[in-house]
């Protein structure tokens, strides 16, 4: 059993290699199509990869180094399986979008090999057993999906984000490498299982330096707040199933390096480390959740709301961290399996989210919020599965969504079991600025799916759009995913508590799984719920106000008539909300934090401003930006312009300044 | 102590040799960095390998090794004959290349300079720099401070020829370091740098004479900053 994940991973594996080997066999009709089908066969692989892991855990060892790259191994954890699943689904579905979606051409051949080199280096990112072959995987990750960034590098929005998608992506290796490297010259060994046989010995400090340094390298994989820059940019750019694998799974794969590090390379830190990732992840969820509803551009609203499902999973995992070293194991382990589930919904939703905006995108040529709507009644199939995976993104029940959500608030509201205070007030109060999180997700969510779906169309373009032979199949088979984790939420919950299991070394099943498919959060008399008869409750309730008028309202006979309106002779799109004003209420109670600069131009000064056009411009500089990356970049440029005077491109100049440091060498070596 | 050292004290006739060539080879330096003419650059040239071609030969005289006496005579050929005939004729006379006029600094000024680098090559050279028991052989610093004025000639001259002439001193002031220092050197090592300089003089009269006048005396070069 053991054997089989690793043979899966290989195959799927082998399946992106030839996906990706292909573009070299392109000519003038590539085939596109064959590797849109290997990217798909390698995701059912990798899917089943980690399911088998999941269920078997850590498969046997494949090791490769030699004396000149020393030890490289691979091998399928449990951890690791958690995320390969995700990778396989995505995969999968990316590939059944891409496979209608894409034209026949060189270009969409590169980019599908980019996202089948992506997909291979993840999946080798996942598995690597050793710190050298860890570091090469993540570097070729980072550097295969900025080739997917670049799918349009002759926009300009792309050309940005890819920049920044690798130079951030490159600054985050920068501290990956040295927290890694530290581990292992400490533990005196680069096997990862080895390094965390030794952690212990390890003195504090330097596994302090190492947590922060690697919490600060995969935090700009992650996009936590303040390290997210590439996330809004990078992950819109490219066409939907690219941005599906960079939101779902690239992103996503922060919090696994954040999980290995915490979890299994050094387990048992201290509180504060703990402390520091939820309060990363806290803020991160809040802030991507306020930037996200000030989107206009559909695509970069998805991103954003990435960061803020991001930096739920994160504050799990930190909280789940302080309640380990504090002493409450129980509600550790749930807390790491409410964010290791948390993944696993933002994962489905966002990528089933993206390619229902890229479906979306096909049929109308439109990302703009306040362009769209109507789109229900044009393109049904489109709109339900998309009302699907709105409802698990903003964690509305009955959907998976709420059933992980509710496992964080159920884990962070029993902080008061804690019996350091401080550590108490704290998760508790990270609970409460995930519920305004939450409920400010709603908001947004309800925005996202109500413009561009209900109401009228209000451009030409949406008005005009159809769903004939549009990729519809992807989306729907998320969305089938969706129900499923909610509905086997128990399933789902036993196959991570294994994880768990198998990570951290805790058993946690039996107080958090109870007869009649019921959860409780690790203590009994606190809470319950049951996310499959809740489903099924719901959705059964739907049915009685259909009875009651079937059957107990009396039979009389139908008139058709307009509807009374106030006196509006026709409705206008334009009459219509849309998604800026709908964000207004927020953006004016958090004024002080967008800081928005608003113009507002009149064709006349007439005081009803009716006569003529009006222009209102709204523009939003991110808190970070002015605080945080303005300043950083304007000291560089400062520094760059006060060394300016070495670079005077005079031959004499350079050689007078190598004759200068062969004399300083001299001078130094004479003393 | 090393074999090949001991027999090169001061106090030897071998000793006094090499001492008297190192002082030329030093005086033709300073006198390139205070010449003007670009034919002066080469006769100096010429004069400091011969000398170094001497000194080479004294130190074979001594040491009785056959490869310094190959060295010696590539010494001669090459460098004291070959490559200043060879920049006369494709350089200097193809060129019509007579006063240098790309000085960065004056002629004054370049030899205070350039006495200030041999004072400073006699005060870092000190004894504890180097190998036991080659402390004595006063030689190094004139090899260090020929390799210092070299690069002064390349620093102070914007003509690409008169920086290859610069470059050449260099080279000179190595090979002079190298065979008072370690009689022994390895043979195939100095063959080396002796295909380099070689080599290099090549590349430089390629590239000079695609560049033409103008861009070589620096014009063009200046426009290069970024």
């Amino acid at each position: 059993m053991a054997t089989v994940a690793l043979g899966l991973a290989g195959a799927a594996a082998a399946a992106w290699l030839g996906a990706a080997g292909l573009v070299l066999a392109g000519g003038r009709r590539p085939a596109v199509s064959l590797q849109a089908g290997l990217i798909g066969l390698g995701g059912l692989a990798a899917l089943g990869a980690g399911l088998v892991g999941v269920v078997a855990g850590s498969s046997e060892s494949l090791a490769l180094g030699n004396q000149l790259v020393g030890p490289v191994a691979y091998r399928v954890t449990a951890l690791g399986a958690t995320f390969l699943t995700l990778l396989g689904l995505v995969a999968l579905t990316a590939a059944v979008w891409g496979a209608r979606a894409h034209a026949r051409s060189l270009a969409s051949s590169a980019y599908l090999a980019a996202l089948a080199l992506t997909a291979l280096f993840t999946l080798a990112t996942l598995c690597a057993a050793t710190v050298t072959a860890f570091l090469v995987a993540w570097e070729s990750m980072t550097l295969a999906a900025t080739f997917v960034v670049w799918r349009h590098h002759d926009r300009r929005e792309a050309a940005w984000g890819g920049f920044l998608f690798v130079a951030l992506g490159e600054a985050g290796f920068v501290c990956l490498t040295a927290a890694l490297l530290l581990l292992a010259t400490q533990a005196h060994s680069l096997d990862f299982q080895v390094i965390a046989a030794r952690s212990a010995t390890i003195g504090s400090g330097w596994r302090g330096a190492a947590f922060v340094l690697a919490l600060i390298g995969f935090g700009f994989k992650a996009g936590l707040v303040p390290l997210h820059l590439s996330i809004p940019e990078a992950d819109p750019a490219p066409p939907a199933d690219g941005s599906a694998v960079l939101s779902a799974v690239t992103a996503q794969m922060g919090v696994y390096g954040i999980a290995l590090v915490g979890f299994r390379l050094l387990s048992h830190g201290p509180a504060w480390w703990g402390l520091l990732t939820m309060s990363l992840g806290a803020t991160s969820a809040v802030l991507g959740v306020l930037y996200a509803l000030m989107e206009r551009d559909w695509k970069r609203f998805l991103a954003y709301s990435t960061i803020e499902n991001v930096g739920i999973a994160v504050t799990a995992l930190g909280a789940a961290m302080t309640f380990l070293s504090l002493g409450q194991p129980g509600l550790g382990a749930l807390l790491l399996i409410a964010g290791l589930y948390h993944v696993l919904n933002h994962g489905t939703a966002k990528a089933l989210l993206f390619l229902t905006a890229g479906t979306v995108e096909r049929a109308t040529g439109l990302r703009d919020l306040d362009r769209l709507g109507g789109l229900a009644r044009r393109m049904p199939r489109t709109a339900v599965i998309a009302l699907i995976g709105t409802l698990a993104l903003a964690a509305l029940p009955p959907l998976n969504g709420f059933v992980g959500e509710w496992l964080i608030f159920q884990g962070l509201f029993q902080g008061f079991r804690l019996s350091s205070h401080l550590a108490a007030v704290l998760i508790v109060a990270a609970g409460a600025v995930l519920a305004l999180a939450g409920g400010l997700a709603i908001n947004a969510f309800a925005r996202a799916y109500g413009i561009p779906f209900l109401g009228m169309a209000r451009s030409g373009a949406a008005g005009r759009a159809s769903e004939r032979g549009q990729p519809v199949l992807a989306g729907a088979i998320l969305a089938g995913v969706c129900c499923a984790l909610a509905l086997g939420a128990p399933l789902v919950l036993i196959g991570l508590a294994a994880v768990v299991r198998r990570t951290v070394g805790i058993v946690i099943l039996p107080r958090l799984l109870v007869p009649g498919l019921t959860l409780i959060p690790a203590h009994p008399g606190f809470s319950s719920l049951s996310p499959t008869y809740l489903a099924l409750a719901l959705v059964g309730l739907l049915g009685v106000p259909l009875l009651i008028l079937r059957l107990a309202r009396p039979r009389a006979a139908t008139r058709t008539v307009p509807v009374w309106a106030g006196g509006i002779l026709r409705f206008r799109p334009r009459m219509q909300y849309t998604a800026t004003t709908l964000a207004n209420p927020v953006g004016v109670t958090f004024e002080d934090l967008y800081r928005p600069h608003r113009d507002l131009e009149r064709a006349s000064d007439d005081p009803a401003g009716r006569s003529g056009p009006v222009h209102y411009g709204f523009r939003l500089l991110p808190v970070y930006q002015r605080f945080l990356y303005q300043p950083l970049v304007a000291a560089v440029e400062r520094a760059a312009r006060g060394l300016g005077w070495i670079q005077s491109g005079d031959v004499n100049w350079y050689l007078l300044l190598v004759f200068l440091t062969i004399l300083v060498a001299y001078v130094a070596a004479g003393r | 102590m090393p074999a090949g050292v001991a027999t090169l004290a001061p106090t030897t006739p071998a000793g006094v040799v090499l001492d008297l060539a190192a002082v030329l080879i030093l005086v033709s330096a300073f006198a390139c960095l205070g010449s003007k003419l670009f034919a002066r650059y080469v006769t100096y040239y010429g004069i400091q390998s011969l000398v170094l071609a001497v000194a080479v030969a004294t130190v074979a005289v001594r040491t009785g090794d056959r490869g310094l006496w190959v060295l010696a005579g590539l010494t001669l050929v090459i460098k004291a004959i070959a490559i200043p005939s060879a920049i006369r004729r494709f350089l200097l006379d193809r060129l019509r290349l007579q006063r240098d006029g790309g000085l960065a600094a004056g002629l004054g000024v370049s030899l205070i300079l350039g006495a200030v680098l041999t004072a400073l090559a006699y005060l870092v050279i000190g004894r504890d720099l180097l190998p036991p028991g080659v402390g004595t052989v006063p030689a190094i610093p004139v090899a260090t401070a020929v390799i210092l004025l070299g690069g002064l000639v390349m620093v102070v001259r914007r003509h690409a020829v008169a920086q290859l002439i610069g470059w050449l001193i260099i080279e000179n002031g190595v090979v002079l370091g190298a065979v008072t220092l370690a009689a022994n050197f390895p043979f195939i090592v100095e063959v080396g740098i002796f295909l380099d300089v070689v080599a290099s003089v090549l590349i430089m009269c390629g590239v000079v004479l695609g560049l033409g006048d103008d861009a070589a005396g620096g014009a063009a070069l200046r426009r290069l900053s970024g």
